[in-house]
């Protein structure tokens, strides 16, 4: 509900400002000038044009002048008339029958009140020099025949484009400029590191060939390539990679990047950090791992999975965040990449988190972690469907038999989803003992179920097909069908 | 009530109307501007090895329907296969083709008939057979063959087969780009504290493109001007209109030539609704519908990447046609859902998508029309301001190549597609006379389509004809579809 009221008070303050459009382009209470006299004489004989037209040409004829009741808008030497000591005559005025839908619709008073709060926000928020032409703006807005506000606009429009087209232009021309400087200086930087790496040359050679490290541009460069010769070197060249890194002192530029205000440059910052220099990063990370950005916080749980192989997902204890599946794909990526040691699991399954417990159980799996059966039993109560159809599939997966009673006796209550996979699980942790349960299923309505119920019934032992064979006599459920379904291992 | 209340009342609400469409479209220009740089920094930070390489990547069922497209199903089942995901399923459903489309899928992946227990969790029209292939290195292909019932009768069995947890429905015809999956599937992954119910993504236009083997290899202008303005058209509606409404989480359409779904969601809703031609932004708004039902806060996300390619038709009669279907599915799903029309209980699509499509996407040819009666009211009985109305016609005529350049722009700064300069003046060339030459048309066919709707009562696809990726060469449409 929060979200939805941010986004009307955004909405809302989007159409203030159209409104103010409207207002600058039916000018209703408008001061009279002389230029505005000086147009009538053509618009009056266009009298049956659109309103809007004729609205503003005929309110420079022959609307009085009317001045807002503003110290800072008075025109010295000009008779002065607030809107509020005349209501009357403002409504009489020819002008205002013409347009009395929009003051219908706005109020006489928004309308008068829209020019005052324009000027007064001017002469509050805007500097000294600027607010004279904001007052001149606003009074011309209010006094200009729409027309030439129209051609205003056209002429914005047309600038507007003509920029659009010279940034279209340079874009293109500085891209390809920008892309060819890298290409040839990515080439340059690796072929020197090659040469250093594979010892064809010596540091301090290496070290004069790298041309132009004092741009910025260019370390980062260095930066990219080091980071790519890092992901696919291995052995003592590996070793040498983040030295070198510390020695041309682009530590500090990564540093300086992961405190960056922009989330993508702390993001780069501490990729390199990660990759180049481990000992700065451990520190930095830290204070990343429950960024309120969340491409940050993968970055830095990511990072974290990398630098403690002691003790990979100890983070999760802290996290006060959920833990995304996408993030959760990246960590478990890293820490099959670096063949990182497998911690026990279980400590995560009492997070308060759902996400990390099914994080824990996932890993159990996968790992195939006995020993936690106790705290995948308790699972199978969370309120969680996806945690409970995890639990299940642990059940399943770990051939934990201990679990099937308490299984079956959650099959009422579930969802239909976790029902299949309490069905398959019989498939693989069910005995004799199972085939009245699995045969009340295939007496069910739901296809699904049915379906999963023979296959369990039919690879538990010879028995249960058997099972199959005398209720595929004794009724019309065509079992044969579901038989022949479950048995084409494509199905 | 006098002749100049009337004409007060006339002039005001178009002028009104006019302000409110240009800074509706000003904003949402504006915050697709900054939803691009968003994913711009985003993509660059994303590995994507992380999906592809692990054992928990949720299955995605791709599902396909074909009706008479013998000419290039398989080298479109074979781009599919293609794909770049490590657990995924093609489901191609043959919707009663009279060709032989089926015998060549047959043929080709040496499909045998499996005994197959369907479970009609969507009622559909009957299925005839499901095939298999005896090969091992197609597995994932399973090819279903029922009795024709249209493109959502052909999704809604295909979601019946289904084994994947989320599904994508796909124009057989279109090229799909191989890393799709991975880049859809994200959204439903990185979202903390929302379910991501469905995920769409940028549809580019294939005409005159270099394909080979289904896949795109080579970007290239339309030769055909009506092609043209369709890719300057699809640019501002996808980089323009949907990134916008998606950031303000107001999205109420996936195109039907690609889109991701929940399938628990989508089956919940009742699958596809098979009585309209505009079956993909039905299914988007009752999805939403259902989740704000429930109480679940949900999102539906969009990818700003081209994820998928098609061939637009290029003749005014097919062109016609396809806007003329849009426009009655639009009319149609409107008015199925009138119920969340400014109604609060549905948040921000009741209150201003729903609204914004009525009256200004619905609305606006209908409007459009009796402004221009008006004009030529006012100027049999009068002698209208000539030089205030070529001033206006000059305004809405820039308002309109303004936002089509910026269009332009956002493609070359997101994606820089078009590498040859001659490509971009090519572009823009064409967005500037497309107010003059496409915009009439298309509101011309709008209008025949709600004659169509409200008049005619035509609830049927109409005639189309395609010409195949593979051969290109013409293969006659079904009229059910």
């Amino acid at each position: 509900m929060r979200s939805i009221n941010l986004k009307f008070n955004k909405l809302i303050k989007y159409h203030l400002l159209f409104v103010c459009l409207i207002v600058f382009l039916l000018p209703k209470v408008s001061s009279g000038t002389n230029y505005a006299d000086n147009q009538t004489d053509t618009s009056i004989t266009n009298n049956n044009l659109p309103s809007v037209i004729s609205d503003t040409l005929d309110t420079s004829l022959k609307e009085r002048k009317i001045i807002l009741k503003d110290s800072s808008v008075l025109v010295p030497g000009e008779p002065v008339t607030s809107i509020q000591e005349h209501p009357q005559e403002k409504v009489n005025s020819p002008h205002n029958n013409v347009n009395k839908i929009v003051l219908w619709l706005m109020g006489d008073k928004n309308v008068a009140e829209y020019k005052i709060r324009l000027i007064d926000y001017g002469n509050d928020h805007l500097p000294l020099f600027l607010r004279k032409y904001f007052m001149r703006f606003v009074e011309k807005t209010y006094t200009y025949p729409i027309i030439i506000l129209f051609l205003l606009l056209i002429s914005g429009l047309i600038l507007n484009v003509t920029i659009v087209l010279l940034v279209m232009y340079f874009t293109s021309k500085t891209k390809n400029h920008r892309e060819r400087y890298v290409r040839i200086y990515r080439n340059h930087y690796e072929d020197v590191l090659r040469s250093f790496l594979f010892g064809d040359i010596d540091w301090d050679l290496a070290r004069l060939k790298l041309k132009r490290l004092k741009v910025p541009l260019n370390r980062k460069i260095l930066t990219d390539v080091l980071l790519v010769f890092k992901e696919n070197l291995r052995g003592e060249m590996d070793s040498q990679i983040p030295q070198i890194f510390l020695k041309l002192g682009l530590e500090k530029d990564s540093i300086k990047l992961s405190k960056s205000i922009f989330y993508f440059r702390r993001i780069e910052g501490l990729k390199a950090l990660t990759n180049l220099d481990p000992e700065n990063a451990k520190v930095i990370i830290s204070n990343y791992l429950n960024d309120s950005h969340i491409t940050v916080r993968t970055e830095a749980q990511v990072a974290y999975v990398r630098l403690h192989p002691e003790n990979p997902f100890e983070f999760l204890k802290t996290l006060k965040k959920p833990f995304t599946r996408w993030t959760q794909l990246s960590s478990f990526y890293i820490f099959r990449l670096h063949q990182i040691p497998v911690p026990s699991f279980t400590d995560y399954l009492d997070s308060e988190i759902p996400t990390i417990r099914n994080f824990g159980l996932r890993m159990i799996i996968f790992f195939q972690q006995l020993e936690n059966a106790p705290a995948i039993f308790k699972l199978l109560d969370s309120p969680f469907e996806m945690t409970r159809y995890l639990s299940i599939q642990a059940i399943n997966d770990l051939r934990l038999y201990d679990g099937k009673q308490l299984i079956k006796n959650i099959y009422q209550g579930e969802t239909e989803k976790n029902k299949i996979e309490i069905i398959k699980a019989l498939k693989n942790i069910g005995d004799e003992a199972d085939f009245e349960f699995l045969e009340s299923i295939i007496l069910s309505d739901s296809i699904s179920l049915k379906t999963e119920a023979c296959r369990s019934l039919y690879y538990i032992n010879n028995l249960g097909r058997e099972r199959l064979n005398v209720l595929n006599q004794n009724s019309d459920l065509e079992i044969d069908q579901f038989l022949a379904h479950v048995t084409n291992s494509r199905n | 009530m006098d002749k100049e209340l009337i004409s007060s009342i006339f002039e005001n609400f178009f002028l009104i109307y006019a302000i409110c469409i240009f800074s509706l479209y000003l904003w949402l220009a504006v915050v697709s501007a900054r939803e691009l740089i968003r994913n711009h920094f985003h993509a660059r930070n994303t590995n994507y090895d992380a999906i592809i390489s692990t054992p928990f990547a949720p299955m995605i069922t791709v599902i396909a329907p074909a009706y008479n497209e013998s000419l290039s199903i398989v080298e479109n089942i074979k781009a599919l296969l293609a794909l770049y995901y490590p657990n995924f399923e093609i489901v191609i459903v043959n919707d009663g083709s009279k060709d032989n489309t089926l015998e060549k899928a047959i043929e080709a992946f040496d499909l045998e008939k499996v005994t197959y227990i369907v479970d009609y969790k969507i009622p559909c029209k009957e299925i005839r057979g499901i095939y298999k292939s005896r090969k091992r290195a197609f597995n994932n292909l399973t090819v279903v063959d029922k009795f024709n019932g249209g493109k959502a009768d052909a999704l809604n069995s295909g979601i019946n087969v289904a084994k994947g947890d989320f599904f994508i429905s796909i124009d057989v015809d279109s090229i799909i780009d191989p890393y799709a999956l991975q880049k859809m599937i994200k959204p439903f992954l990185e979202e903390p504290c929302r379910r991501v119910i469905a995920t769409g993504g940028v549809i580019g236009i294939a005409n005159s493109c270099k394909i080979v083997d289904g896949q795109l290899v080579e970007i290239n202008v339309p030769n055909k001007l009506l092609a043209r303005f369709q890719v300057i058209e699809y640019t501002r509606a996808f980089l323009m209109g949907r990134l916008a409404w998606s950031r303000l989480d107001g999205l109420l359409l996936i195109s039907g030539a690609l889109g991701l779904f929940d399938k628990e969601v989508a089956i919940g809703c009742g699958g596809y609704y098979t009585k309209t031609v505009g079956e993909d932004m039905e299914l988007v708004v009752r999805m939403r519908k259902y989740m704000s039902q429930q109480n679940i806060k949900y999102k539906v996300a969009y990818v700003p990447d081209p994820l998928c390619w098609t061939e637009v038709p290029v003749t005014l009669k097919n062109l016609g046609s396809q806007r003329n279907r849009w426009t009655r599915g639009t009319i149609d799903t409107l008015f199925i859902h009138w119920n969340i029309f400014l109604n609060r209980k549905y948040g921000f699509m009741g209150m201003i998508s729903h609204p914004f499509w009525v009256f200004f996407e619905w609305l606006a040819p209908i409007i459009e029309l009796f402004g221009i009666i008006y004009f030529l009211v006012i100027a049999f009985l009068g002698s209208p301001n000539w030089p205030f109305l070529f001033v206006m016609l000059f305004f809405v005529y820039t308002f309109s190549i303004t936002f089509s350049t910026y269009a332009i722009l956002y493609d070359i700064l997101a994606y820089n597609r078009y590498k040859k300069k001659r490509m971009i003046i090519k572009l823009l060339l064409t967005a500037w006379i497309e107010p003059i030459i496409f915009h009439p048309l298309v509101v011309y066919w709008a209008l025949r389509g709600n004659f169509d709707y409200f008049i005619r009562r035509k609830k049927t696809w109409g005639n189309m004809t395609r010409v195949g990726f593979a051969q290109q060469k013409p293969s006659k449409k079904n009229p059910e579809k």
